[in-house]
């Protein structure tokens, strides 16, 4: 007989399974996404390298030479890709993030946004590389 | 010693394999295309995997290496159509998932909608290494609880299809015991 003919839709065990699977996914997330700094820089990296690291309390709209025609945008919701050229827009659409741990991609630009804890009392303002 | 892959098997006529095989091409071509219209209506990188029914559906009822064949083809179609980070972001994933129900359909009873689900959690992780990889930093990971949420939903919306279309795929193309 096939290995096919009788298989299951689903099984109690499966659902125990996928709710385990759900319940890990929740606690990464709450355990990476770091709530207690003040303090929050976005460092944003291209190809692997640091481009610029930016403080989330300086509101503007930056752009880099490394990353293209991408803008990035500083507000009050933290740090958004307000425009780029790749072509599925995921960047763009992934809207604003401000919480340490958080990370906007744009696969297509090599491209990676990565919210960070000020460490101690420095307070940054830009940094350019 | 010559070595072949056997992508044919024997219970079927070699019509109507190149009619099946086209069919599930075509099948994952236009699923994938109609996928990024209303992708566009989810949240930033979630797609339901809807191509990904073709592929598991020729582990089912054709063999593995027809399986393998229809992964490399759609990366191709996706990397005339959509550009080569999308090819190589589709090749990583498809293929990790491709590993995942070969396995499960092959070795084991694991019910369909485990399958799917595990399948479409290879898919974003593997996706994520092939990110990884690309942009040399780890932080592409800090998406993987939201994707292992959406693969969890996406995973049993193709695991319900999968049981609906089988039977039919079976009734239409002959029995599991002649194409399996």
């Amino acid at each position: 007989m096939n290995i096919n003919d009788d298989r299951k839709l689903i099984r109690v065990r499966d659902i125990v399974l996928i709710a385990a699977v759900l319940a890990a996914a929740a606690a990464v997330y709450w355990v990476t996404a770091d709530f207690s700094g003040k303090k929050r820089y976005a460092v944003i990296s291209c190809g692997g390298e640091t481009v610029a690291e930016v403080s989330l309390d300086r509101f503007g709209d930056y752009s880099f030479p490394e990353t293209g025609d991408m803008v990035f945008t500083v507000g009050g919701n933290g740090i958004s890709v307000s425009k780029s050229g790749c072509p599925d827009k995921i960047c763009m659409r992934t809207g604003n993030i401000s919480r340490a741990g958080e990370a906007i991609i744009c696969v297509p630009n090599r491209t990676a946004v990565t919210v960070k804890n000020a460490p101690g009392e420095n307070d940054i303002d830009v940094v350019l590389r | 010693m010559k070595m072949m892959i056997k992508f044919k098997p024997a219970g079927i006529s070699a019509s109507r394999y190149t009619a099946l095989m086209g069919l599930l091409f075509a099948v994952s071509a236009a699923l994938n295309w109609l996928e990024s219209l209303f992708s566009a209506f989810l949240p930033a990188g979630m797609r339901i995997g809807l191509s990904n029914i073709a592929v598991m559906l020729a582990i089912l009822c054709i063999n593995v290496p027809s399986a393998l064949l229809l992964t490399v083809l759609k990366a191709c179609f996706v990397l005339l159509t959509r550009g080569v980070t999308a090819g190589v972001m589709s090749l990583c994933g498809s293929l990790a998932a491709f590993l995942v129900t070969a396995l499960l359909f092959r070795r084991t009873k694991a019910s369909y909608v485990l399958t799917s689900v595990l399948a479409a959690l290879a898919h974003s992780l593997g996706q994520l290494c092939a990110a990884c990889m690309l942009l040399k930093t780890a932080s592409v990971f800090a998406y993987l609880p939201v994707l292992t949420v959406s693969s969890s939903a996406a995973g049993v919306l193709t695991g319900i299809a999968l049981k609906v279309i089988f039977p039919e795929m079976v009734k239409t193309f002959g029995s599991t015991k002649q194409i399996r």
